[in-house]
C-alpha cells in the first residue's frame, strides 16, 4: 500500500469535538435561555431561533482553532456560562 | 411596475460599478462609481415607497442579487462590453 | 482517506466545506429543486388538474362561505373537524376537507354554482413540498431529522465558503475581475456568491420552520406537559384542538357574521380560511385565518392572524399572541414560504432558488473536476461521485418531468393514481441511476440531458392532445398559467439540449 492512504487522526478527532460539543452547546444554550427575564413561551422560542446559531458557530469554531487545545480551551468558557445558567439562576 | 423599477435601477447601479472599478482610465470615474451607489440606494429608497418596511428589505436584497447576477453573467458570458 | 488538516484558517475552512458539501450534497439538491417547486405549489396543482374550471376572477368569500357550508352541512354532519379554504388569487377553486369517526375526505368546489369539481387523483404540487422537508417512502420523522442534519451542513457550509474565499466575496462587490480572472469566472462562485442573503436566509429559515422538533429541550424544560407545550403551537398557529363534543345539538352563527367581525379587526385583510371543530354541537368553535398573501396590510410573517370563536354564540374567544419572539418567528417563517410575494416576487423566490441548486450543482461538479486532475487519487471514488452526479442533477429534474408526463397519461381510473404518478418519478430516477452506472460518463451526460430536454419539448405537446387546455386554446381564453408553463418548459427544454451540445463538444 502507498503511504499517502493513511488515517489522520486529528481530523477525525475534530469532526468528533465539533458535533459533540455543538450538540451540547445548543442543548444548554436552549435550557439557558430560561433565565432570561421574559416570559418562559418568549424565551423558548428565542432559544430555539438562536440554537441553530450556535450550533453553526461551534462547528466552525472548532475548525478555525489552531490546535484541538485551542480548539477546546475556547469552547470551555461558554460551556461554563451555559452550564452556570441552565442548572443554576433556580432553574 | 415598482418590481421593474427596482431590478432596473439594480443593474444599472451594479453596471456602473462593474465599469468603473474594472482596468482602464476614462473621464468622470470617481463620480460614475459613486452614481452606482446612489442608485442602489434610490432603488432602496423605490422599494421602500412602494412597500412596507419588511417587504420591502426583503425584495430590494432579492432585486440586488438579481441584478448583480444579471450584469456578472453578461461580463462572465463575455457579451459585448460597453466600455 | 481524510487528508490531514490544514496549517491555516482558510485551508481548514476549504476543508470543512469539502466535507459538510460533498457528503450530503445530493440530497441538498434535490431538496433544494423540490423547494424552489414548491414556490409553484398551487400552479403546479392548478396544471395538473387540467379539469379543473380556468376561473379569471376570484369570486367573493361570502357567496363561497355559503356553498361550503352546504356542501359540508349534507355531506359530513358528523365529522369532529371541518376546513375550508376560500378561493383567492392563485387558487380560484373551494377547497374543503372533514375528518372525524367516520374517515375523513376533501374535494373541490367550484364557488360560482357550489358543485363538486372533479378533478383527476393528483398529489399536484403538494408533493413537491412535502418532499421538500420530509422526503418519500421513508418514515416522516426520520426523514425530517435527516433533512435538518442535511440543512445545518448546508449552513456550515455556506459559512465556511464565505470565509474561504472572503477575498472574491470583497472582489466582487468592487467588480476587480483581473487578478482573479479564473475564480472570477468560476461559475461555483459566482452563483454562490451572488445569491448569499438568499442563500443563508432560505437554509436559516428552513432550519427554523421545524425548530420545535430540532431543538426541543428549552420547551421540555419549561413546559414538562404535552398540554403546555401544545399552547406554544396554538399561540401562532390556527389550530383547534381536539375537544369533546356536549351532544347537544346547537344552531352555528352564520359564517358571514364572523367574517366580517374578523376582518375589521384585520383592517381589511381578507380570510383565507375557516376551521370549525364540532360543528352542530353546543361545543362548536370556529377558527378564522387571514389569508397571508396580502403583504401590503399584513407584512411578510408566516404566522398570518386569526381569531377563535364560538361558532355558537360567536364570542371572540382567543386571538394570535403578539409578543417580539413569535413576531421574528413569523418573519423567518414568512421568508421561508414566501407566501407573502405577488407574482413577480414568486418568480424572484424561483430565480434564487435556481441560483441555489446551480450553485450546489457546480459544487458537486467542481469536486470531480478538481480530483480527476489529480493523478493519485482513489479512482473508485471519483467513478461513484461521477455517476451519482449524473443520476442526481441529470437524472432527478428529468425523473420529475416524467411525472409530469405521468400526470398526463395515466389513465384516470387507475386506482392509486396519485401514489402510481410518484411511484413513476422514482422508478424513472431508479433507471437513470442504472442508464449512469452502465453508460461511460460523457455519453451519460449527453443522453439524460437529451431525453430531458425532449421530454421538456415533448410536454406542451402532449398537453394539447390530452387536454382542451393547449397552447393555442389558453392564449385566447388568457389562461396566463397554462401559456407560461409551456413557454416555460420550452425554454428549459433549449437549455437541456444546450447542456447536452456542451457535452458532446467537450
Amino acid at each position: 500500500m502507498p503511504a499517502k492512504v493513511r488515517f489522520h487522526f486529528e481530523p477525525c478527532l475534530r469532526i468528533l469535538l465539533a458535533t459533540l460539543s455543538a450538540f451540547l452547546l445548543t442543548r444548554w444554550s436552549s435550557i439557558a435561555v430560561l433565565a432570561l427575564p421574559w416570559s418562559p413561551e418568549q424565551s423558548v422560542v428565542t432559544g430555539m431561533q438562536l440554537g441553530f446559531v450556535v450550533f453553526a458557530a461551534t462547528v466552525v469554531w472548532v475548525f478555525v482553532a489552531s490546535s484541538l487545545r485551542n480548539a477546546c480551551l475556547g469552547l470551555l468558557s461558554p460551556t461554563l456560562l451555559l452550564i452556570y445558567f441552565s442548572h443554576g439562576a433556580g432553574l | 411596475m415598482a418590481h421593474l423599477a427596482v431590478l432596473s435601477l439594480s443593474i444599472l447601479g451594479f453596471r456602473l460599478l462593474a465599469i468603473t472599478t474594472s482596468q482602464g482610465a476614462f473621464r468622470y470615474r470617481r463620480e460614475l462609481f459613486w452614481l452606482g451607489w446612489f442608485l442602489l440606494l434610490v432603488a432602496l429608497a423605490v422599494a421602500l415607497g412602494f412597500w412596507s418596511l419588511g417587504l420591502g428589505l426583503t425584495l430590494w436584497l432579492g432585486y440586488l442579487s438579481t441584478g448583480a447576477g444579471v450584469v456578472f453573467l453578461v461580463r462572465a458570458l463575455g457579451l459585448p462590453d460597453a466600455r | 482517506m481524510i487528508a490531514p488538516l490544514g496549517a491555516r484558517i482558510r485551508q481548514r475552512m476549504a476543508q470543512l466545506h469539502r466535507w459538510t458539501g460533498l457528503l450530503l450534497g445530493w440530497l441538498l439538491f434535490v431538496i433544494f429543486l423540490t423547494g424552489t417547486l414548491s414556490f409553484f405549489r398551487q400552479e403546479l396543482s392548478l396544471w395538473m388538474q387540467p379539469e379543473r374550471p380556468f376561473i379569471a376572477d376570484p369570486v367573493p368569500s361570502k357567496a363561497a362561505f355559503e356553498h361550503a357550508y352546504q356542501y359540508l352541512r349534507q355531506q359530513a354532519p358528523e365529522a369532529s373537524h371541518w376546513s375550508v379554504t376560500l378561493p383567492d388569487a392563485r387558487d380560484p377553486l373551494l377547497a374543503l376537507s372533514w375528518r372525524g369517526p367516520e374517515g375523513r375526505g376533501q374535494v373541490l368546489l367550484n364557488p360560482l354554482d357550489g358543485r363538486r369539481v372533479e378533478a383527476r387523483d393528483t398529489r399536484g404540487g403538494d408533493f413537491f413540498y412535502r418532499f421538500h422537508f420530509q422526503l418519500h417512502y421513508i418514515p416522516v420523522l426520520l426523514a425530517r431529522y435527516l433533512v435538518g442534519i442535511a440543512a445545518m451542513m448546508m449552513l456550515i457550509a455556506l459559512i465556511t465558503g464565505v470565509i474561504t474565499h472572503k477575498k472574491i466575496l470583497k472582489d466582487f462587490f468592487t467588480f476587480r475581475g483581473g487578478k482573479g480572472q479564473r475564480s472570477w469566472l468560476d461559475a461555483h462562485n459566482g452563483f454562490s456568491v451572488l445569491a448569499l442573503p438568499f442563500h443563508l436566509m432560505i437554509t436559516y429559515t428552513g432550519l427554523v420552520t421545524l425548530m420545535m422538533l430540532y431543538i426541543p429541550w428549552g420547551m421540555e424544560k419549561a413546559f414538562p406537559e404535552q398540554e403546555q407545550r401544545q399552547h406554544l403551537v396554538t399561540d401562532v398557529f390556527a389550530f383547534l384542538p381536539a375537544e369533546p363534543r356536549s351532544g347537544e345539538q346547537a344552531a352555528m352563527l352564520p359564517w358571514e357574521q364572523l367574517l366580517a367581525k374578523s376582518e375589521v379587526y384585520w383592517q381589511g385583510a381578507q380570510a383565507g380560511r375557516i376551521q370549525v371543530a364540532n360543528p352542530g354541537d353546543r361545543n362548536a368553535k370556529a377558527v378564522l385565518e387571514a389569508n397571508s398573501d396580502q403583504s401590503d396590510i399584513l407584512g411578510i410573517s408566516g404566522h398570518p392572524p386569526f381569531m377563535v370563536f364560538d361558532a355558537v354564540s360567536g364570542e371572540l374567544l382567543r386571538e394570535k399572541v403578539l409578543a417580539p419572539a413569535y413576531d421574528s418567528y413569523g418573519i423567518l417563517l414568512g421568508l421561508h414560504l414566501g407566501r407573502f410575494a405577488d407574482w413577480p416576487g414568486r418568480w424572484l423566490y424561483v430565480l434564487l432558488g435556481t441560483a441555489g441548486c446551480c450553485m450546489l450543482a457546480t459544487g458537486l461538479l467542481l469536486w470531480t473536476s478538481k480530483r480527476r486532475k489529480k493523478p493519485g487519487h482513489s479512482r473508485a471514488g471519483l467513478w461513484i461521485v461521477d455517476r451519482l452526479n449524473l443520476t442526481t442533477l441529470a437524472g432527478f429534474p428529468l425523473a420529475v418531468v416524467a411525472m409530469f408526463w405521468l400526470n398526463r397519461l395515466l389513465p384516470l381510473e387507475l386506482p392509486g393514481r396519485a401514489n402510481w404518478e410518484i411511484h413513476g418519478l422514482f422508478l424513472v430516477w431508479l433507471a437513470m441511476f442504472l442508464h449512469a452506472l452502465l453508460r461511460p460518463l460523457k455519453r451519460g451526460w449527453y443522453e439524460q440531458w437529451m431525453l430531458a430536454g425532449i421530454l421538456l419539448l415533448g410536454l406542451p405537446v402532449l398537453n394539447l392532445l390530452t387536454t382542451d387546455r393547449g397552447f393555442p386554446d389558453s392564449l385566447l381564453s388568457g389562461d396566463w398559467l397554462f401559456v407560461g408553463f409551456d413557454v416555460v418548459l420550452v425554454a428549459l427544454a433549449a437549455l437541456m439540449f444546450r447542456f447536452a451540445r456542451q457535452k458532446r463538444e467537450s
